[in-house]
């Protein structure tokens, strides 16, 4: 603990990890790059990538730093079921996992989410995807960068607009130096710093204070917080469950991994992602939960985490902390760089800007848009606008309202261009509005109620018979 | 009210699941290494 200033590092000691991190994964990166020089190794990691290396990536890309700071955060407000509900996105995962197979099959030689909408639906519903997708990823990189920045100036002191920075520049260098395999190769790094470092915490904290001890704490003290019937939670677990899915259904984060994962890996991979995703809300949360009976006060519930392990590791844990947050946060930022480079550059650079451009010259594209997603970011991330989380759960009624369209257009044949696009406008209109006059909770939920009744109605009322071979033809 | 026994079951149950990913994912990462499947 830095002693005197409140904080847990000194600045001098965060600008000195910041810099072994930044110099070991560019490092990496620029090892790696060696794989993707092509384009297909730029983009899907030349669509072989083994059980191993798959469900790391899908684990560490949804191990955000919400999931380590937001998760405390929820269990400190909302109690058991805070975590709980935090710890349903794991459902996104487990429910991709059929969808990574299906996806793979239909589309052996495919690139991105769009691409999938485009052929299944046609332009328009293109044209909308586009725009929820874009504004999702980019609100999430945004999330992420501006989460990087608060949490490393909490931490050591280091000013927001230069830790912020540092991330950014860090990520998009390996991003552009090795595409999704650099990508792919730090994941796996940081997933297991992210397990390794959880775990060290949690044993820490249960050796200064049993569950019991904790669960006698809160009995007294907040028992709503242990409360079965707690209704803002349980609506804010349906939501956040829907918030998950819509994510990974539609996110090219998650597609790219599909497209990428060798044949018959994709599946288990985000099986295993999932069992191995589940419990890291539930234990972060259970950080929130130990920080009353273990007598810390805490003036931000979003910093409950960090000053719980610098409290009881002192200095250690708090590098500790530093470390698995950082790793949390660059493993999401690179993933949402590489796939958003893929959608402008396969979507909207090949196909208006150099339509005749061959593979090499998109390959270059590709890295030319890493860094130019990554420089819009931090240029919204600078005047630091808005709360965490509120940049985020914006964009769940969007997300919510595409989980139906992705669905039916992998699997019912009947399913309508019609349907998908009055499901993602109506979904998110709706959701936007539950958003604005009810709340943030029971957006997703409204979002995805919509747009079901929209798809499955709409498709109803029609008879068209898609024929499934289309996909596999591609774009003409 | 949540029991003490089920909040022991989530965060003991929990922290043996986050061991054992980590574990996993790098027994997975060895022997795919091995057999040269990494990617």
């Amino acid at each position: 603990m830095s002693e005197g200033s409140g904080l847990l590092l000194s600045p001098e000691l965060g600008w000195a990890l910041l810099a072994v991190f930044s110099v070991l994964w560019v490092a990496l990166g620029l090892y790696w790059g060696r794989r993707a020089r092509s384009l297909d190794g730029f983009m899907v990691a030349g669509r072989n990538v083994g059980l191993a290396l798959g469900a790391a990536t899908a684990m560490a890309t949804w191990v955000t730093s919400n999931t380590t700071m937001l998760a405390p955060q929820f269990a400190l407000e909302l109690g058991v079921w805070g975590m709980l509900a935090y710890s349903t996105a794991s459902l996104g995962l487990f429910l991709f996992a059929p969808l990574a197979a299906r996806i793979r099959a239909l589309m052996p030689e495919g690139y991105t989410s769009a691409e999938f909408i485009e052929l299944r639906y046609g332009r328009a519903a293109w044209a909308v995807f586009m725009v929820l997708s874009l504004f999702y990823a980019l609100t999430w990189l945004v999330s992420m960068g501006m989460a990087g920045g608060l949490l490393i100036e909490a931490l050591t002191g280091i000013d927001y607009a230069y830790g912020m920075t540092v991330v950014l520049a860090v990520c998009v260098a390996y991003t552009v130096g090795g595409g999704l395999f650099a990508v792919i190769g730090t994941d796996f790094i940081q997933s297991v710093v992210v397990l390794v470092g959880l775990a060290v915490v949690t044993i820490f904290v249960l050796d200064k204070v049993s569950v019991a001890e904790v669960h006698a704490s809160l009995t007294v003290e907040r028992p709503m917080l242990l409360s079965v019937l707690f209704p803002a939670a349980l609506i804010a677990l349906f939501n956040n469950l829907l918030f998950g899915l819509g994510e990974v259904f539609h996110s090219n984060v998650w597609w790219s991994r599909a497209f990428a994962m060798r044949e018959g890996v994709g599946s288990r991979a985000y099986l295993l992602a999932g069992v191995m995703w589940l419990p890291v809300p539930v234990v972060a949360g259970f950080l929130g939960l130990a920080a009353p009976a273990l007598g810390i006060g805490v003036a931000r519930p979003d910093m409950v985490a960090p000053v719980v392990a610098g409290t009881l590791l002192g200095e250690a844990g708090a590098v500790l902390v530093f470390v698995v947050v950082f790793s949390s946060i660059a493993s999401s930022i690179d993933s949402l760089l590489a796939a958003t480079s893929d959608l402008l550059t396969k979507e909207v650079v090949a196909r208006y800007l150099l339509p005749g451009a061959g593979a090499e010259r998109l390959r270059r594209v590709a890295g030319w848009t890493v860094v130019g997603t990554g420089v819009f970011a931090w240029a919204v991330c600078l005047p630091k606008v808005g709360t965490l989380a509120t940049v985020l759960f914006f964009a769940g009624p969007m997300v919510a309202s595409m989980i139906w369209p992705i669905l039916a257009g992998l699997y019912w044949r009947r399913a309508t261009a019609a349907g998908a696009v009055l499901g993602m406008v109506g979904g998110t209109g709706v959701g936007l509005w539950v958003y604005v006059s009810v709340g943030w909770y029971a957006a997703s939920l409204a979002s995805a109620l919509v747009s079901a009744v929209l798809v499955v109605g709409a498709t109803l009322a029609s008879s068209s018979q898609f024929s499934f071979e289309r996909l596999r033809e591609g774009r003409a | 009210m949540f029991s003490a026994w089920w909040l022991e079951l989530m965060v003991q149950g929990g922290l043996v699941l986050v061991i054992g990913a980590a574990v996993t994912l790098v027994a997975l990462w060895l022997r795919d290494l091995s057999r040269r499947r990494l990617w």
